[in-house]
């Protein structure tokens, strides 16, 4: 599951960047991403910044809300060392 | 700004061969490696990552690796002990004493802390980083940076850190912390004041004009943030004073008034400074560098390529050199092993500049897929707090030089180009530019 603990805005400082990726096949991805639902500006802006690991449907952890929609969902965190 | 800037002299510009020899001779601290200091940080990723300058008694850790490494951890490696153990270095109790006795306290550095203090302080100080905060400044920041640069424009020339720079950046910060306008020539002098404290170049003479300086900006802030106190406005002295976050047990966190006082003065002077001296780069490569001056051109309206500008700038120019940590035990960094009790500095403009991780460093690319790796706001839990509104300030700022400006070049030959003799930051002193206004 993701880490949603540093659930606040501007979190990018916080800690370091940990982007998620949805994890599936690709309809199953697709609808989950949908769920998860698109980063705004200023998150987009943040990815961004680390194209290198960033992938059509990552997010930053912190930014995801956990709700019981998203129970069963599996996320890839990025490789912790390089940020 | 620039009372005692330094010549650029040839001892920095050694060629690889004579890196060995840089090393084994050379120190931060000296003027002249500071404002040319490519090579020596070359020479140090290579033979000596963890080199110990024993001019500054400090460590000087040179590679993005060991940078991230000490950043991730804030307990082995002190802020706190680092920070205070830097400022006013060597004459530290005569500085505090004078602060204590003129200056209405010696306010430590709350922020510059560790866990579990650093924690509540950092949730608290967040408050005035919103995301909502940094969207409303953006439009009255446009109109206060078009303004002055409306102001400059016509004139054809001018010198773009003492008429630009450092006048914009103030009254940026003076519109963020609704402080006053007319302070300008003020709180440029007690910016100085503050950041030689970290600089390790003063001397005693020196640190005690600056300790006064100190003390007449420490009374203005008490009293605006007394005035805060008793009605708050939308401003970030408010945010701060009236700072409250809730525990998980239902109980409130605030801020003391020392804690307060500090904060306030860390957003002057932290905002400021490094801002001032971001722009003042952006016109170096402006007027050095054609295809720098051609990308904004042609960029300036896309706020995706510009985000990218404003980070390769922070990059390849990088307004904060290096800061403190210091060893709370024995601990080996990077090969080195290191007793408890070492002053390091993180030199962040060489982990900047280091190939392995950004391919031709010195090439400006916003292309570059790892942009956001560079350290220039330093990493972990003491990243820079202010970093949304940095981001947006030297973005605006770009975008409204690229309205107004065009044909940028330097008045002066570029080895006359000085810099303000300080460990802590690269920072120009003065840069005489010519440049015709662009036509709407």
């Amino acid at each position: 599951m993701p880490d949603g603990a540093a659930g606040r805005a501007m979190a990018m400082g916080k800690v370091k960047v940990t982007v998620t990726d949805v994890k599936g096949e690709t309809h199953a991805l697709e609808a989950w991403f949908e769920k998860v639902g698109s980063p705004n500006d200023i998150e987009f802006a943040m990815l961004d910044m680390v194209t290198e690991v960033v992938r059509d449907t990552s997010r930053l952890s912190c930014q995801i809300k956990l709700r019981p929609e998203l129970d069963g969902l599996e996320v890839t965190v990025a490789p912790n060392s390089v940020y | 700004m620039d009372t005692q800037s330094a010549p650029a002299t040839g001892a920095a510009n050694a060629a690889p061969g004579d890196e060995q020899v840089l090393l084994a001779k050379a120190s931060l601290a000296d003027p002249a490696i500071q404002a040319h200091p490519n090579a020596f940080y070359r020479a140090m990723r290579r033979d000596d990552p963890v080199h110990y300058d024993a001019q500054l008694n400090s460590w000087l850790v040179s590679r993005h690796e060991d940078i991230l490494a000490v950043q991730s951890d804030p307990i082995t490696f002190s802020v706190n002990k680092g920070y205070h153990e830097q400022q006013a270095r060597g004459m530290h109790d005569e500085f505090r004493a004078i602060l204590e006795r003129e200056g209405g306290g010696y306010f430590p550095d709350a922020i510059m802390s560790d866990p579990p203090y650093h924690t509540r302080i950092r949730k608290l100080m967040e408050n005035a980083f919103t995301a909502h905060r940094v969207k409303e400044l953006e439009p009255r920041i446009r109109e206060v940076v078009g303004d002055l640069l409306d102001t400059v424009a016509g004139q054809g020339r001018a010198d773009a850190v003492r008429d630009i720079a450092v006048p914009l950046t103030i009254r940026v910060i003076v519109e963020q912390l609704g402080l006053d306008h007319g302070m300008e020539e003020k709180i440029s002098r007690w910016s100085v004041a503050v950041t030689a404290q970290i600089g390790r170049m003063q001397n005693r003479e020196q640190m005690i004009e600056n300790a006064h300086q100190i003390c007449e900006l420490q009374h203005y802030l008490i009293g605006k943030m007394k005035e805060r106190e008793a009605s708050p406005r939308e401003d970030m002295i408010s945010d701060i004073v009236h700072a409250r976050v809730k525990n998980a047990d239902g109980s409130e966190e605030t801020l003391t008034f020392a804690e307060a006082v500090s904060l306030v003065r860390a957003l002057l002077i932290a905002g400021n400074d490094t801002t001032a001296t971001a722009i003042g780069n952006l016109f170096y490569l402006l007027a050095t560098r054609v295809e720098v001056a051609q990308l904004l051109k042609d960029s300036a309206a896309d706020e995706r390529v510009m985000n990218r500008f404003v980070e390769e700038l922070l990059r390849v120019e990088p307004p904060v050199r290096a800061l403190s940590r210091m060893t709370t035990c024995e601990v080996e960094l990077g090969g080195t092993k290191l007793p408890a009790g070492a002053h390091l500095l993180l030199v962040y403009a060489s982990a900047n500049d280091q190939d392995e991780v950004f391919p031709s460093p010195r090439a400006f690319d916003v292309n570059r897929p790892n942009l956001g790796r560079h350290v220039s706001f330093g990493g972990g839990i003491h990243r820079c707090v202010g970093l949304a509104l940095a981001r947006m300030e030297v973005k605006v700022m770009a975008q409204e030089i690229a309205r107004r400006f065009m044909d940028i070049r330097l008045a002066i030959p570029e080895d006359e180009i000085r810099y303000v003799p300080t460990v802590a930051t690269r920072t120009i002193a003065s840069l005489p530019i010519t440049f015709t206004r662009r036509s709407a």
